[in-house]
């Protein structure tokens, strides 16, 4: 086979499988309506069919040609409405296009594969009359896999480009038509010139081969009738040319014209530039119909009519995408030159000023020079109109690159290489209808499977995300449904007893939000059953018996996505494995996605991916670690934090070998980017501003002089370090240099935090993707790299791999902060407080923390309004709805009659209401913790005896709680 | 076929190329190709000098049977080394050249007659 050949059939194969996902959607709607379809629908399957029965024909596929004729043969009978459309139907009609499938998957060895069964199916609809295997004496010999158009010209040798390329270039089709006059003339007593007339008012007979072989000598000759190869070109459609020439379809195979009309389409924008700028060819998978019609005074005047799309291959596709990165990364290089050059240029302007005012003042040294000293005063003005050149200079050297209008040019450069950029990444977007065609099917075939019913509705069909997104969506996608319809959808025996309709509903939708795609998989099925994944969990140990207690809702729905996790009893071939929600997550991750899931017991399951448009081009946020800049994907980042060199000690701990960080009473496991690359680690000097390498091991080796030497800190370090802090330079505390803060990325790993400990952050910055070199392959903390605007290398880190190259042990690790966490709560509830004193109501003692106050405002008692039984006092220009802790706390209401009453104002609550109070007291540090036994009940923390009384600590947001509870 | 009258062959020796002339006065179709097709067997039972000259000028209408056996007559021509002429009119010879048929004999249009 020729690289011509071998690219043809990798065409047709390509075509075909088009033809298939078509085929594929076509009969489902088919079966859902039955025969009350429209016959353009039929027709459309029919051609398909017909088309890869046709294209592989001439390749001499045969059991690509025989299995799709079968097909045909029976879709013709549905066309004449000579067969009812069935499910039993559509399943043989289904199988074929399956085992088509499987055909074009490895067409070379296509002989081996057997379509017997799926013939076999099909066999019962078509009767006796139906003919199952074409019989086409005219197929290019064996197994020899040549090309439609090689074939032809084999064998019709006499057959020139000019004939075949104006035939097409009329609009003509091109057909082969294997004639035999015993089965095509005789029955309808034709002579072959009687047929070849009949065909001429429809079309061109282009040549005819007789087949002289078959008739060996005289003797018998006159009986044998004739077999004819026919090329015949006409402008009848293939579904039409069986009708119109008397020839059976299996002995008519259409001819590939495509490349044909391509070239001729190419020849045809040159002619006509205008008019194909106007088309604005673009570039998209698509189909290759195209029509060229020539005007009747068949001059070069073409009218064109053509498809505004383009096959396009993928190789070029991603060099374009590769060059316009190049191109973005050299606009980015030369703004930063040229800005550069720019504010030189300012610079300069100001150096003129400078220059002006040196003339001045040479001037006036001069004149004093002349008037004091006229024998030195030409020396003065040598001296003198030196410097003044040499300012001029550097001055004018400064002015010559500010060239007029190089800013507008600069501006424009920027705009196209931006809009080109844009351009050719919407080339590689791909609507995400091509991964959900196939869902309608699988949830056709598994509804039936299981017993249910299922409806599938496709939302947003048309978004549109890269092509290498979409490609491995697939899988995702097939688990979720497979879910949803295996355990979401109940049978409908159960959804009756419900009240929910026997039809269940999954819903398939995808939609932009917030600069990403959604992709949702909805269903109205019986939801997450939390209590067996609980008990599964632990009858698997993935979480403790005191953990499940604890866990929230979310919690425990997430638990379905870790590997291993099935709450299915048996194991089936639709799920039950428990591999699916895991490989939904690793692999929406690894596209750069998040996986949410949100259920409703009973009413069914909601599960969201949020995948962003393009892998490409990414937002990534730029950071350095030993002396070298990072991009951290910005879909990975949950925050930033930055601690105070003088607070390191006091907020970042060690856990075993590992150090944490505590963040909002949570522990953070900690890990520094340049000890996980093996860079040295480096501090900045703030005398000089320049970095010097770290020498501390840990950031609780604190760096001490001798006379500031604590006793912990020789405690900490031992004797034998003693000398070697001696050693160290003496200087400024670096810790108190603003530069030497800690700044920590808290990073997400699946459902993990941990903080990247970096040197610098720098900007977020949109980053091209250049994917890592063979070498770096193996390098798990890098996720490929990219060129910054000053033509520096930048690596982007992998979270995942960063997490695992730390060696990080989450599961250990998360035991011993438990434990941690729970000390420091402990410690905290002992901790000293700071509370505000009040009393309220009679003998009512009350304390606030007063971290949590934001005021005491003392106000006229007739300023209080009461209104609907509630309380509102006029604050800042509005009404703030007014608390007695008596209508919410175990205390009796106050006697009344006091002139003035006291609002506390607290801070940090979703809505601002004030508490009442008789008397504010003090404020009091207390060091006790508080009893939580004695006195109990909503909106208390816990009670204390201070100074000598016994004072309620309350709560304020569970006091608002109580009183709101709409509002809170 | 409109002119289906009985076939009629005449057989001729033509002086100058001491060839063998066979004129078919009828349609070539159907039952006639099957009896011209014996008549052609003894024709070339006997030894032939020179080419054999087939004329058909006098037929009008031609199927698929007469077809191919103007194919069997020029096989079993080259097969005795016989040269094999054919002589059509313009729709004949017109149908026999799109037919290809010029490679397996010569075929020389004449009037119809």
């Amino acid at each position: 086979m020729t690289i011509q050949d071998k690219e043809m059939l990798n065409d047709l194969v390509v075509e075909s499988r088009e033809h298939l996902s078509e085929i594929e959607p076509d009969l489902l709607e088919l079966e859902q309506k039955g025969d009350g379809i429209s016959g353009d629908l039929i027709n459309r399957i029919f051609r398909a069919i017909h088309s890869i029965k046709g294209g592989f024909g001439f390749f001499g596929i045969e059991h690509v040609t025989k299995l799709s004729h079968a097909m045909e043969n029976v879709m013709s009978k549905v066309r004449d409405k000579k067969l009812s459309i069935s499910p039993e139907l559509t399943d043989a009609l289904l199988k074929g296009v399956d085992k088509l499938r499987m055909l074009l998957d490895d067409v070379a060895h296509a002989g081996e594969v057997k379509v017997d069964e799926e013939i076999d199916n099909l066999k019962p609809f078509l009767g006796e009359a139906g003919s199952l295997t074409p019989t086409a004496s005219l197929r290019p010999p064996g197994d020899q896999l040549i090309d439609s158009e090689a074939a032809l010209r084999r064998k019709h040798e006499n057959l020139t480009d000019e004939q075949i390329v104006d035939a097409v270039r009329n609009g003509k089709l091109l057909y082969q038509l294997s004639v035999n006059t015993n089965m095509d003339c005789a029955p309808k007593k034709l002579t072959p010139a009687a047929l070849f007339e009949s065909w001429e008012k429809m079309g061109c007979i282009m040549d005819v081969l007789t087949d002289t072989d078959a008739i060996p000598g005289l003797k018998g000759s006159s009986g044998m009738g004739l077999k004819l190869s026919v090329v015949y070109a006409s402008v009848l459609e293939p579904d039409l040319i069986s009708v119109g020439t008397g020839i059976p379809d299996e002995r008519i195979f259409a001819l590939d014209t495509s490349k044909i009309k391509t070239a001729l389409l190419g020849e045809t924008a040159k002619n006509n530039t205008a008019e194909a700028a106007d088309q604005g060819a673009q570039v998209a998978a698509a189909d290759s119909a195209t029509m060229i019609k020539l005007s009747p005074d068949k001059t070069q005047k073409v009218e064109t009519k053509m498809e505004d799309a383009l096959r396009v291959k993928v190789n070029l596709l991603n060099n374009l995408m590769n060059l316009a990165g190049e191109l973005v990364l050299s606009r980015n290089q030369l703004m930063q030159s040229v800005n550069r050059k720019l504010s030189d240029a300012m610079e300069s302007e100001t150096f003129f000023k400078n220059i002006d005012r040196q003339i001045e003042q040479s001037c006036a040294t001069m004149i004093d020079a002349i008037h004091q000293n006229p024998a030195s005063a030409a020396q003065t003005a040598e001296k003198e109109k030196r410097r003044l050149h040499e300012a001029f200079s550097q001055g004018l050297s400064m002015r010559l690159i500010d060239v007029s209008g190089l800013n507008g040019i600069m501006q424009n450069i920027d705009m196209v290489t931006s809009l080109l950029q844009e351009s050719i990444m919407q080339t590689r977007l791909q609507p995400i209808s091509v991964v959900f065609a196939k869902f309608p099917r699988l949830i056709r075939d598994l509804a039936k499977k299981l017993g249910k019913e299922v409806n599938l509705t496709l939302v947003g069909q048309d978004v549109e995300l890269d092509k290498s997104i979409v490609e491995q969506l697939s899988d995702p996608l097939t688990h979720l449904i497979r879910n949803s319809v295996d355990h979401g959808v109940e049978g409908p025996e159960v959804r009756k007893k419900t009240g929910k309709p026997v039809l269940g509903e999954v819903v398939l939708r995808a939609f932009h939000e917030g600069g990403k795609v959604h992709i949702q998989i909805k269903d109205d099925g019986a939801g997450i059953n939390r209590e067996r994944v609980k008990e599964k969990a632990l009858s698997l140990g993935i979480v403790t018996q005191e953990e499940a207690g604890k866990m929230t809702d979310r919690e425990i729905d997430s638990i379905i996505m870790l590997p291993g996790f099935s709450t299915a009893s048996a194991v089936s071939d639709v799920s039950g494995r428990g591999v699916g929600m895991d490989v939904v997550k690793t692999n929406i991750e690894r596209l750069g996605g998040l996986v949410d899931v949100e259920s409703t017991p009973g009413q069914g399951t909601i599960i969201t991916m949020k995948l962003p448009l393009t892998l490409a081009i990414i937002s990534s946020l730029i950071v350095s670690a030993g002396g070298r800049r990072f991009a951290i994907p910005q879909v990975g980042i949950e925050e930033l934090v930055r601690i105070r060199a003088k607070d390191v000690t006091g907020k970042i701990d060690r856990l075993k070998e590992c150090e944490v960080m505590r963040l909002r009473g949570k522990l953070l496991p900690l890990v520094r980017l340049d000890q996980v690359l093996g860079m040295t680690p480096s501090f900045c000097r703030s005398e000089k501003g320049e970095r010097r390498e770290e020498l501390r091991k840990r950031w609780s080796d604190r760096r001490s002089l001798p006379e500031e030497k604590t006793e912990e800190a020789v405690g900490e370090h031992g004797q034998g370090d003693t000398d070697a802090m001696e050693r160290r330079e003496k200087g400024p505390d670096r810790r108190k240099d603003l530069s030497n803060a800690v700044k920590i990325i808290v990073l997400k790993f699946g459902d993990r935090h941990f903080g990247l400990v970096v040197e610098e952050v720098y900007d977020s910055e949109e980053i091209v993707v250049k994917p890592l070199s063979g070498y770096l392959k193996s390098c798990p903390c890098y996720a490929g790299s990219t060129i910054m605007g000053d033509g520096s290398v930048a690596m982007i880190l992998d979270t995942n791999g960063i997490a695992a190259a730390s060696g990080l042990k989450f599961g250990e690790l998360e035991k011993d902060m438990e434990i941690e966490k729970e000390k420091f709560l402990k410690e905290s509830s002992r901790a000293s407080r700071e509370l505000l004193l009040f009393s309220a109501g009679e003998n009512g003692n009350f304390g606030v923390d007063l971290s949590s106050v934001a005021r005491v405002e003392k106000v006229e008692a007739s300023r209080i309004n009461a209104i609907g039984g509630k309380e509102f006092l006029k604050y800042e220009d509005r009404s703030m709805r007014l608390l007695r802790l008596s209508d919410y706390l175990p205390v009796n209401g106050s006697a009344g009659g006091s002139t003035h009453a006291f609002i506390i104002v607290p801070k940090g609550v979703k809505h601002v209401m004030g508490i009442i109070a008789d008397l504010v007291k003090d404020v009091v540090k207390i060091d006790a913790e508080l009893d939580k036994n004695n006195i109990r009940g909503a909106g208390i923390q816990g009670s204390a005896i201070i100074n000598s009384a016994l004072t309620v600590v309350i709560d304020v947001n569970e006091i608002f709680k109580t009183a709101e509870p709409q509002l809170y | 076929m409109t002119r289906n009258k009985k076939l009629e062959v005449t057989e001729e020796k033509v002086p100058v190329e001491a060839a063998k002339r066979i004129v078919v006065n009828a349609d070539l179709a159907g039952p006639y190709a099957e009896e011209l097709e014996s008549k052609l067997c003894v024709a070339l039972a006997a030894p032939v000098q020179g080419p054999l000259i087939l004329d058909l000028k006098k037929v009008g209408s031609i199927d698929s049977n007469g077809i191919a056996l103007c194919i069997g007559l020029a096989k079993e021509c080259a097969a005795k080394k016989i040269a094999c002429v054919i002589e059509a009119p313009g729709e004949l010879f017109k149908l026999f050249s799109m037919m290809k048929l010029n490679v397996l004999f010569d075929i020389r249009e004449v009037s119809a007659a």
